[in-house]
């Protein structure tokens, strides 16, 4: 098996000759050993369909296309999660980037390589991906690609962005992904990834890497198509390597003979040249050294000297302003604002600037000291965003803990996805510091048990609790004990939750402010009898219905939508027995519907299904499908 | 369109459509509470702002005259500094002391779209950059000790680089 999932070529190369001893470097392509963690799939804990595993070992189904359970595949994709009434409104939305990542996925590699390509084997809807991260032996992320969504023609791709020169070997890679412009939920296969077993680089200093000399020998052929694709045509990708790889000798050097052979000018050179470690490389570190130490430095010595009067500090502008100013800040700024000058360091530590507190966007960067320096400045923390952050120990939950003793008081909303430091002891302080808690998040929390959800029940003013992927098991009780107690519900995401009961549904059929429910996949459900029937009748101002893959789904118990005036999306996906009566029933009689998913509803047919996209094209009717390579030939 | 006379504080006198005139809530509030006639010849002194300052302050709420009212205090709006529309942008492209001057005049004035838009663009002014180019863009002086730059240094670097 291993064998089919690494490729290793020797290569030669020029470098140091060493005894007359040509030298050589390793050509290594790999697909996934293991994915180590990730934020979202759309299949469940027990099962191998869609689920992220599926990324790993060669690719199974490329180059058909279609959905696929073998694939990987995330929970949602478009804006329709982003419309519906549960959606989530970012904290501190200056310290987002242009392109918000929604999802991601860390793949691990047999072999520790410096990598030239990644290559994303894209089976269903291609286009989301949008970062690609390396991580160093030390555990350090550095950016390797970033990028915007793309709208790409609905084909099987192979989509290689052009990496940055990485000057360290990793065998840690984490794809990131933004869904807004997917159609449907975007499937993956299989990524390969392409490295060295030493850094090398082109002769000529104006390309950086390899992949800037393929381009400037006229190896790559890109398509206008997908203008950010180094392999645009899969038949024919990794090609211009496999060229470049026989004329290696001519073009390239090892990284570490450049270096001594450029800069053997010094110690202190020498010294950074072997322990330089980010892009880009030599020559531009040499350069702002120099700058350094001709401009910036005696221009230091003279400011010590010299005292300038300054304008914006101390003269007019109250604190009041600057505060007003500096809330439009992201993170970053402020904190580069703290080494200004002393009155800055002072202002830009303000508790007020500190009150909603969005760490997501640094979760590379995130580590223990930086919470700790974070601390001090967040007396008057109220929403707290940490998700993503934290993993790979780069936060211990003691260090957590010490935070919310600190800092946690007077929190009102905070997420933890995906941390997976989060554990009981944690939710047990959660429990006990952070009382007046309205909304907590805890999707992906693996380390919770059940002993800590028990402890849940003393957080009196909550409002909003997600438990996506995590171990709870009382679904059934939980939806009797809401039903009862919280009869001004507005949303329920009971999505996978086998446990959950037609009792459980029933019992929330009391909540009939419920706006949004999401059964998809409650096998438990079985044939829901007169309980789903009663809760959609109850609930008149349901907005979504996610109902996919309740098996035994009749027309019957689907009527009471037809009532439902403000319903705008629902999905149907894997209702085999409903007919083509009741949808047509809702597509007629539910006036604010925008989308229908019908996928793998086999009691309607492809025609209906284009019969109704012509008649209502206001409504977005999803319906996948699967091409397979001998369909399209 | 009945007209309202605002003077600066030295002395010239501006005559505005009564309707731009009031979307600063400062001259709102006065027109409403103090009940000045608009019919009447008084003018309305503003002794905050010079007439520089009050022709700018003009200039921009004629634009503006027809927005729809501002959003409530939303903590969580708002914050995005990339909103700047274009002809905002060119109208900010003033000298820095002309800068603090409107926001300090759309303070007085109390109009909270121009107050915003001119703080985002001084954010605009920091962001991005590294301590030294602050201290230059602002003309401030570094006052730490060596060793209070080395702290602060390590309590701040870490959300440095990618």
């Amino acid at each position: 098996m291993i064998s089919h999932e690494i490729k290793i070529e020797v290569v030669p190369i020029n470098g140091e000759r060493i005894e007359g001893k040509e030298e050589t470097v390793v050509f290594i392509e790999q697909f996934v050993k293991d994915v180590c963690d990730f934020s979202s799939q759309y299949g469940s804990n027990i099962s191998i369909s869609y689920t992220a595993y599926n990324i790993a070992g060669n690719p199974s189904k490329f180059p058909d296309y279609g959905d696929f359970p073998q694939a990987f595949v995330m929970r949602t994709y478009g804006q329709w999660w982003d419309k519906a009434p549960s959606r989530l409104i970012d904290y501190m939305p200056q310290n987002n980037v242009n392109v918000v990542s929604q999802d991601y996925i860390d793949l691990e590699y047999y072999q520790e390589v410096y990598p030239i390509r990644v290559s994303i084997y894209e089976t269903y809807n291609p286009g989301s991906v949008i970062g690609i991260w390396a991580q160093n032996s030390e555990g350090k992320w550095y950016q390797l690609w970033n990028g915007f969504p793309q709208v790409v023609p609905h084909k099987p791709r192979i989509f290689s962005p052009h990496l940055q020169l990485c000057n360290f070997k990793t065998k840690m890679i984490r794809l990131e992904f933004n869904h807004s412009l997917l159609d449907y939920y975007t499937e993956l296969d299989a990524v390969l990834l392409i490295g060295t077993s030493e850094l090398i680089v082109p002769n000529n200093l104006r390309n950086q890497n390899l992949n800037d000399l393929s381009k400037e020998l006229g190896y790559l052929k890109q398509s206008d198509d997908d203008i950010y694709n180094l392999t645009p045509d899969y038949l024919k990708a990794n090609r211009d390597l496999t060229i470049l790889k026989k004329t290696l000798c001519k073009h390239c050097t090892l990284f570490k003979s450049r270096i001594i052979d450029n800069i053997s000018k010094g110690k202190l050179v020498s010294k950074l040249g072997q322990h330089y470690q980010s892009v880009p490389p030599i020559e531009e570190a040499f350069k702002s050294l120099q700058q350094f130490l001709q401009e910036d430095f005696p221009k230091l010595i003279r400011d010590i000297h010299h005292s300038i009067p300054n304008t914006i500090n101390e003269q007019n502008n109250s604190k009041f302003f600057i505060l007003k100013i500096l809330k439009n800040l992201d993170l970053r700024s402020l904190c580069c604002l703290c080494r200004v000058n002393k009155h800055f360091n002072n202002i830009a530590r303000d508790a007020l600037l500190y009150t909603s507190l969005n760490l997501k966007p640094y979760w590379y960067c995130l580590n223990t000291s930086a919470l700790n320096s974070l601390a001090p400045r967040c007396h008057y923390l109220q929403q707290l965003d940490l998700s993503w952050c934290g993993n790979y120990n780069m936060i211990k939950y003691q260090d957590f803990i010490h935070f919310l003793y600190t800092s946690g008081t007077v929190l009102t909303h905070l997420r933890l996805n995906c941390c997976q430091f989060v554990n009981d002891a944690i939710i047990l302080e959660i429990s006990k510091i952070c009382k007046n808690l309205k909304e907590l998040c805890l999707c992906n929390c693996m380390g919770v048990t059940n002993e800590g959800f028990s402890k849940l029940e003393s957080l009196r003013f909550l409002e909003r609790l997600e438990l996506y992927r995590t171990t709870i098991e009382t679904s059934t009780l939980f939806a009797v004990e809401l039903g009862n107690s919280c009869p001004y519900l507005e949303s329920v995401d009971f999505w996978k939750a086998q446990t959950l009961t037609p009792h459980g549904v029933r019992a929330l059929s009391h909540c009939t402010k419920l706006r949004e429910v999401d059964f998809g996949w409650c096998g438990g459900m079985g044939a829901p009898g007169d309980s789903l029937r009663a809760l959609l009748f109850s609930c008149r101002y349901l907005e979504k219905v996610f109902l996919a893959a309740l098996r035994g789904l009749t027309d019957r118990d689907l009527e009471p939508l037809l009532l439902c005036q403000r319903l705008q999306q629902l999905d149907l996906l894997g209702a085999r027995s409903l007919t083509p009566d009741i949808c047509y029933g809702i597509l007629l009689f539910c006036p604010k519907l925008e989308m229908i998913d019908l996928s793998f509803c086999e009691g309607i047919n492809d025609f209906i299904v284009q019969e109704w996209r012509q008649q209502y094209p206001h409504v977005s009717i999803k319906r996948s499908f699967q091409i397979t390579n001998s369909d399209m030939i | 369109m009945p007209n309202i006379k605002l003077q600066s504080s030295d002395g010239e006198v501006f005559e505005v459509d009564v309707d731009i005139a009031k979307c600063s809530v400062t001259i709102k509030t006065m027109l409403e509470d103090l009940g000045m006639d608009e019919d009447e010849e008084e003018v309305v002194p503003l002794p905050n702002v010079n007439s520089a300052i009050l022709r700018k302050v003009i200039q921009w709420a004629t634009y503006h005259k027809d927005d729809p009212p501002p959003p409530e205090d939303d903590e969580n709006k708002d914050k995005r500094t990339d909103d700047i529309s274009s002809w905002d942008a060119d109208f900010l492209k003033v000298d820095q002391g002309t800068l603090y001057e409107l926001i300090l005049a759309a303070n007085y004035l109390d109009i909270k779209g121009l107050l915003e838009v001119t703080c985002k663009t001084v954010a605009n002014m920091i962001k991005g950059k590294t301590p030294e180019e602050v201290r230059k863009t602002f003309n401030i002086k570094n006052d730490f000790s060596p060793s209070e730059e080395e702290q602060v240094r390590k309590e701040n670097e870490w959300c440095e680089e990618k």
